[in-house]
């Protein structure tokens, strides 16, 4: 990608779609929006509603990664980073210094920040496989360390015990969602303006942003602080939603989970990655009867997606209703 | 009085010398040419003018202030732009995002006196001649207007001083007229240009002074005429005796 | 202290193997392989389920495990690597999808209990004072033969040149009339067979277990990373950098340190020099 013109076109096989105000898209938000509310009243199964709120959190977490991921350039590797993080320190500061709900709640996107802040500055001068294999390797020390760590973090078998966000199904339903809809609705207000095209910018050709007078680093860290917070916040409502953490929370699994959500429902594009999020969690509960296989789902979801839709299956669809329309 | 300043600057990559001791100097308003053969340092001078390069010595001075060092951004933000050789839109953008991208800078913002920065973009397209395209995938782009982007995205910053890095390379001889023509006008209006150029047929007509770089040094400088006539110009550039 | 030094010299001789794959795959068809640790699994599956299961005996059933692992490495590259070249980050996912479809895939057939596989020798011998299970200097031994034949190949032969020639210019080997792809195919199947082979190395000194193809990755990487991302002898120094940091931290310090040292190490190499001990520049 040397800015030739000639491999401009062909660069970019997973380009991030374009957010345009379409009345379809609107009107598919109004309506999914409308449906994720009433759940609860025409499905009201302890179990459905369990899944969905991992769904919510799901949703949150790939438009979290696609912020930095999707349009700056930095394809995350371990976004379990952030995420274990937030369910670590929510889990541990309610179990042993038993604090209370909303403070462990808030602490897990607070430290999660705290950690972006710390790496953010040498790491965000990577770029594309370097960056990729340091978040690897990022949240493969931090796994590593749960287990080597054991007194404090219950290695092997983690933390039990955690408080429950609520003890009933419909609130810690409604909290998740409100969490999702806060998450996805913000940060896609927040890309849609001129900061996302700067964003973009950056992920085409950073060297001429820095030409153009544009000083990227600010940028980059301000989507890697929206990341981070993002899936601290899902990591510790998580934990409580869980009642219990262990460390899968940082596993490769998990960060490649969100990158499949988000790729597959469009990278670049916050509703698409929340919407892949939706698909992906509700596919795989679906489909639960083969059990440990989900991540064996996805990855068949995404071949075809990433070879035919390279945009996404949400922007791929916006496109042609677009193209009918005209 | 001198814009930009350059003061035996140094640099090497490795065991490559790409710059060794090049000094020059622009006065304000001036359009000034940097010829010489492949490998003579003429991108890395812009490297490390515009400073995308840190020298390994030597000073640049830009109205009168040391720049030398400092990144990019900051040099952009100064007032010393520059353009790339091959170009590098913002793929997967409009022509008008690209633009608007420019906008966004400090400088751009301060210097454009509260105007939205879309009707700035516009603006800009407008003056390159690019505003029919303005809501195109920049993928879309010919070359020859993909060189006009550029320019738009520079003045952008409104430049005190513009460097063109081989705007003319690559064109067919129905784009490099209009190309002509804008860089002829954004001197008339006062810009002060350097501009490295391979294409010497397009430059002699531009430029009031040349300056030849071989092998990271500076042979001559002088008129256009003078510098053809050089003896040490035309061994550079054919040669000589082996 | 010799135990150090012997014991070093066998991990890196392994690691060698590992990164040399990577590092080729990367030089030759700039593809970041994180399925490359699959193939390490694959190679160590492919060896039981010969050698234990199907009871082959134990040479025909490890080379069998190499050339398994191989043409798994060129289906590999043809599938998903050559649609989607382009884009780095496409390359990457569909690599790393691949590698869990794999461990989802060893899991189905053989659970997640470890598995064992005969060494090749159970004869202990006695190196410069130090006793060192046969296995272990057999491992040596074929790896590092495997480098140096690989080491010959690539800078003494015609193939090599091509190979080399593609990984300095694409586009100028194509207009040479280069196969390109059929190159970047082979690259890939070489380097599948390299981590394939210590895979099937290694399977007898540790256990076999589905997820073992992450910690591999992790490790080549980071000694690609740390000599440099397309350096054949830059990986080869590095490897013993690792190997040895590695077997010098689990004598002296504690075992179960010695597998977070790799990735302390390539954060640390990331975070300060990117390009290595001997690498390209990384782009402006």
């Amino acid at each position: 990608m040397d800015g030739n013109p000639s491999s401009a076109s062909e660069g970019a096989v997973l380009v991030p779609a374009r957010t345009r105000g379409r009345p379809w898209g609107y009107a598919a938000a109004a309506a999914s929006g409308f449906l994720l509310l009433t759940v609860p009243v025409w499905l009201p199964d302890r179990y459905v509603l369990s899944t969905f709120v991992l769904a919510h959190l799901y949703a949150a977490m790939a438009a979290g990664w696609d912020v930095l991921s999707g349009f700056t350039g930095r394809e995350n590797f371990g976004y379990a980073l952030f995420v274990g993080t937030g369910a670590y320190a929510a889990a541990l500061l309610s179990t042993r210094l038993q604090f209370p709900l909303w403070c462990t709640i808030l602490a897990g996107p607070v430290v999660a920040a705290g950690l972006a802040l710390l790496v953010g500055g040498p790491a965000l001068r990577l770029r594309g496989p370097y960056f990729a294999l340091a978040s690897l390797a990022a949240a493969g020390v931090l796994e590593r360390m749960t287990l080597l760590l054991w007194p404090i973090t219950g290695g092997e078998e983690g933390v039990f015990g955690v408080p429950p966000l609520s003890l009933s199904a419909a609130t810690t339903y409604y909290v998740t969602l409100a969490f999702a809809a806060a998450a996805v609705g913000g940060l896609w207000w927040a890309t849609r303006g001129t900061w996302g095209l700067v964003l973009r910018a950056i992920r085409a050709n950073e060297a001429a942003c820095e030409a153009c007078g544009v000083h990227t680093f600010p940028h980059k860290m301000g989507a890697l602080l929206l990341s981070a917070t993002t899936g601290g916040l899902a990591g510790s409502l998580y934990a409580h939603v869980q009642e219990h953490v262990g460390p899968s929370v940082y596993s490769a699994a998990l960060s490649v989970t969100v990158i499949i959500m988000s790729v597959v429902g469009g990278v670049g594009t916050v509703y698409g990655a929340a919407a892949g999020g939706y698909l992906l969690t509700l596919l795989s509960e679906s489909l639960r009867r083969f059990g440990e296989y989900r991540l064996l789902v996805f990855a068949l979801a995404l071949l075809p997606v990433v070879l035919y839709m390279p945009r996404g299956v949400l922007p791929h669809l916006l496109g042609h209703l677009r193209r009918r329309e005209r | 009085m001198r814009s930009l300043v350059a003061r035996d600057l140094q640099k090497r990559f490795g065991g490559l010398v790409a710059l060794a001791g090049v000094s020059l100097e622009v006065e304000q308003g001036e359009i000034l040419g940097v010829i010489g053969p492949n490998g003579a340092g003429k991108t890395t001078l812009f490297h490390v003018l515009s400073g995308f390069l840190p020298p390994d010595g030597g000073k640049v001075l830009f109205r009168g202030q040391d720049i030398t060092g400092l990144p990019s951004y900051t040099v952009a933000q100064l007032g010393l732009v520059r353009t790339f050789q091959l170009v590098r839109p913002f793929a997967g953008l409009t022509v008008l995002e690209n633009v608007v991208v420019a906008c966004t800078s400090a400088r751009s913002r301060r210097l454009s006196r509260g105007r939205s920065l879309q009707d700035r973009a516009w603006e800009l397209l407008r003056q390159v001649g690019l505003a029919h395209r303005a809501a195109e995938p920049v993928d879309h782009l010919p070359f020859g207007e993909l060189k006009r982007l550029e320019i738009a995205r520079a003045l952008a910053l409104s430049p005190d001083v513009l460097l063109l890095d081989e705007p003319f390379s690559g064109l067919s001889a129905a784009e490099t007229a209009p190309l002509l023509e804008l860089v002829r006008t954004l001197s008339q209006s006062g810009a002060t240009l350097v501009v490295v150029e391979h294409k010497l047929r397009e430059l002699m007509q531009l430029v009031r002074r040349v300056v030849v770089l071989d092998f990271g040094r500076v042979i001559a400088t002088g008129t256009p005429e003078e510098v053809a006539r050089n003896p040490a110009v035309v061994r550079a550039y054919l040669g000589g005796a082996a | 202290m010799a135990d150090v030094l012997v014991l070093g010299a066998m991990q890196s001789a392994v690691y060698a193997l590992l990164a040399l794959g990577f590092t080729l795959i990367f030089g030759v068809g700039r593809v970041v392989n994180l399925a490359h640790g699959a193939f390490y699994a694959l190679g160590a599956y492919a060896a039981y389920t010969l050698v234990v299961v199907w009871k082959f005996p134990l040479l025909p059933g490890a080379l069998v495990a190499v050339l398994f692992t191989a043409l798994v490495g060129i289906g590999v590259d043809r599938v998903l690597v050559r649609p989607v070249r382009r884009s780095i980050t496409a390359v990457l996912i569909l690599t790393l999808v691949f590698a869990l479809l794999t461990e989802q895939v060893l899991y189905a057939v053989y659970g997640y209990t470890s598995r064992n596989i005969p060494a090749f020798t159970t004869a202990t011998w006695n190196l410069f004072g130090v006793q060192v299970p046969g296995q272990r200097v057999v491992t040596f031994g074929v790896a590092a033969a495997l480098v140096g034949i690989l080491w010959a190949l690539v800078y003494h032969t015609r193939t090599g040149a091509t190979l080399l020639a593609v990984a300095q210019d694409r586009e100028a080997a194509l207009y040479m009339g280069i196969d390109v792809d059929r190159v970047t195919s082979l690259t890939m199947a070489a380097s599948a067979a390299l981590a394939g082979a210590a895979g099937v190395l290694t399977a007898p000194l540790l256990v076999v277990s589905p997820h073992m193809w992450l910690l591999p990755l992790v490790k080549s990487f980071a000694i690609v990373i740390l000599g440099g991302l397309g350096s054949i002898p830059g990986s080869l120094l590095a490897s013993l950098v690792v190997g040895y940091a590695e077997t010098t931290v689990s004598y002296f310090v504690a075992s179960a340190l010695a597998d977070l040292i790799p990735l302390l190490l390539i954060l640390a190499m990331l975070l300060l020099r990117p390009t290595g001990l001997l690498g390209r520049h990384v782009e402006v």
